[in-house]
């Protein structure tokens, strides 16, 4: 999978390219609209993270004219505005998601996946994480075949952990991807334990192993 | 008391003093030009008495000269009275069957050998209605004096006055947040043009130093997100390293918690200056009810951990128009405020109707009640908000005109939104 990370903070790009390249992507950076467009031009990306406040000019331009090309990448905006007009004007350009900053890399990774998923199997797709079976469009869980109830948090928080499995995630990147941006009344994660463990439960009473570890301080693994 | 009815008031109290004292003024003034003008009548008549002398040639004469002209009075006298002299007496007026005061020009005649007394007089009966009409035209003065006063603090209210009124409401209205510059109110009058060029001039630097601060805040919360982002990010990638020992661990967690308590502090902040430069204007109608149920629905595994029960009370359906993502932060920040301080197995009541919206819940009082919608008061320690959450709701209230009230009563803590 080839990623274009187009985003001017070096370190940002830094964390993100190191986070991503454990999942096997290939990232290519451009840290300027100029440079954006020479590699636009040049190569195809599977999908491109655009920051649309660029030092030489706004992002949403190279999104129009990528569009304009008919190029299918799939685009994921970042940005630092969290302001609505700004979203819809970019999902109007033809953005397939909007992620704001700062952002978790579990959240950019869980997206990006969606993203690649949808743009290559055309959003009929399943993910299968050992005995798991996840029926994407119809939002079901099944293990060993058998279908497994699930609410809809919990189920949100299983493809957030098997998006990143292998990855230490923690309770706050949980709290935000099922609550939304309005994590802020979590002063205590009790609710975020009490989803975990009932999570748990259905998948061992269905028969799965144990995949999901808690880590000391930290929050959750996935583990292969 | 207005200052213009103070000014009137002392102008008229002065006009009284000054017209009452006048009139005795006036009385003596006058009444003494009108016994010296009588005086002269006086001599006059004796001038007149001494060229008829000549002809007065017997007592019959005499008697005769008296009886046709009144004010002159003969007495025979055995002295000779050598000196004139003018005093003022009391006399039977028989026409007017009273006593009378007269002026008498006292003088000595000498008639057919014999030395006589002549008394002429005149009454000063005409002094006292002089008294009666000084008193008259003066009260009739004062009564124009004082209804001109009336009609002229009128017309000076109306005219002169207006444009200080008028910017007065304008002051009283006035929103530091909502209107950039007050519009000036000509004058006339040089004291008013000085007053509202110099409140235009203050309202312009105050407005400019607010947007200063306000731009601050914006963009200092942006500046915060991208270091916010990059420390976050980097401590993901910390706690995705081999081998972390516990200590390590515990480090990570407790440096990822404070970067999550930033970033939250910081997106509150941003969020209440995008409140005040009121980036939420577009409006749709709202149903409360299924609002305050997807919220609690957000809320029930938190709930029902801590044993908490909420009562929701709703007669009918309610429905108001208001910027949906304003209005869910309102009743949301109230819910959470309300779980975030309610003890385990306490309970919560919400009590929603087209006017108002309540939540109520079971707790100690607060130790700085009036200080619960300021930033970042905190009443507990332990918790950790951000110290935001009151002063967003009480900041929408303000821009979606909704009034935020509280009030502590038989242990429990009621915030009610009135719509």
């Amino acid at each position: 999978m080839k990623v274009l990370i187009i985003e001017d903070e070096p370190e940002l790009v830094k964390s993100i390219t190191q986070y991503l390249l454990k999942e096997n992507y290939v990232c290519e950076i451009a840290t300027s609209a100029e440079e954006a467009n020479e590699k636009l031009w040049v190569h195809e990306y599977d999908c491109i993270l655009l920051d649309i406040t660029l030092p030489d000019g706004n992002g949403l331009k190279i999104l129009e004219s990528l569009k304009q090309k008919n190029k299918q990448e799939g685009v994921i905006i970042i940005s630092a505005k969290n302001s609505i007009d700004d979203r819809i004007k970019g999902l109007n350009l033809g953005a397939d998601d909007y992620l704001v900053k700062p952002f978790h890399l579990a959240e950019l990774s869980a997206r990006l996946a969606a993203v690649i998923r949808r743009k290559q199997f055309s959003g009929a797709n399943e993910i299968n994480f050992h005995e798991i079976t996840v029926n994407l469009p119809g939002k079901s869980v099944s293990v060993h075949q058998r279908l497994v109830e699930l609410t809809r948090k919990e189920y949100d928080v299983l493809v957030f952990l098997i998006s990143n499995k292998n990855r230490v995630i923690s309770k706050n990147a949980i709290a935000e991807h099922i609550s939304g941006d309005d994590a802020d009344v979590f002063d205590n994660f009790d609710f975020i334990y009490a989803h975990m463990k009932n999570l748990k439960k259905k998948l061992t009473e269905a028969g799965c192993t144990d995949y999901i570890k808690t880590v000391y301080g930290l929050g959750y693994k996935m583990e292969a | 008391m207005r200052l213009l009815t103070h000014t009137v008031r002392n102008y008229f109290l002065l006009s009284v003093i000054m017209l009452l004292m006048s009139i005795p003024a006036f009385y003596v003034v006058i009444q003494h030009l009108f016994i010296e003008k009588l005086d002269e009548e006086l001599h006059e008549h004796r001038n007149d008495f001494y060229k008829s002398m000549p002809v007065l040639k017997t007592d019959a004469d005499i008697e005769l000269y008296a009886l046709l002209n009144e004010e002159f009075i003969l007495k025979k006298t055995n002295r000779k009275i050598s000196t004139d002299s003018l005093y003022t007496a009391e006399m039977y007026d028989s026409a007017g069957a009273r006593m009378v005061p007269y002026r008498i020009l006292r003088s000595g005649v000498f008639l057919n050998n014999q030395h006589y007394e002549l008394l002429i007089h005149e009454s000063l009966i005409g002094t006292r209605e002089l008294i009666l009409v000084i008193v008259m035209i003066k009260g009739v003065i004062l009564s124009a004096l004082l209804l001109g006063l009336i009609i002229v603090n009128r017309s000076i209210t109306k005219k002169v006055w207006n444009p200080f009124y008028q910017t007065l409401h304008q002051l009283k209205q006035y929103e530091l947040d909502k209107n950039p510059t007050l519009p000036v109110i000509a004058s006339g009058i040089t004291e008013f043009q000085d007053l509202n060029t110099a409140i235009a001039q203050l309202i312009e630097r105050n407005h400019q130093v607010y947007l200063n601060q306000k731009e601050f805040t914006e963009n200092a919360s942006h500046e915060l997100q991208t270091p916010l982002a990059i420390s976050r990010t980097k401590l993901e990638l910390l706690m995705q390293t081999k081998e972390l020992t516990r200590e390590q661990a515990d480090l990570i967690g407790s440096l990822y918690e404070a970067t999550e308590r930033l970033t939250r502090l910081n997106k509150n902040l941003l969020l209440l200056t995008k409140i005040e430069n009121r980036q939420f204007i577009e409006k749709e109608t709202v149903n409360l009810n299924s609002l305050v149920r997807q919220l609690l629905e957000f809320h029930q595994s938190q709930l029902k951990d801590r044993k908490i029960e909420v009562q929701v009370e709703q007669e009918s359906e309610v429905s108001i128009s208001a910027n949906h993502a304003l209005i869910e932060i309102l009743l949301s920040n109230l819910l959470s405020n309300a779980v975030r301080y309610t003890s385990t197995s306490g309970n919560i009541e919400i009590s929603l109707t087209p006017q108002a919206f309540t939540i109520s819940n079971a707790g100690p009082p607060f130790e700085n009640a009036t200080k619960i919608f300021e930033r970042f008061h905190r009443e507990s320690k332990t918790h950790h908000g951000s110290g935001l959450g009151l002063a967003i709701v009480r900041k929408i209230g303000e821009v979606s005109g909704y009034a935020i009230a509280y009030h502590y009563k038989d242990s429990m803590h009621h915030f009610t939104v009135r719509f």
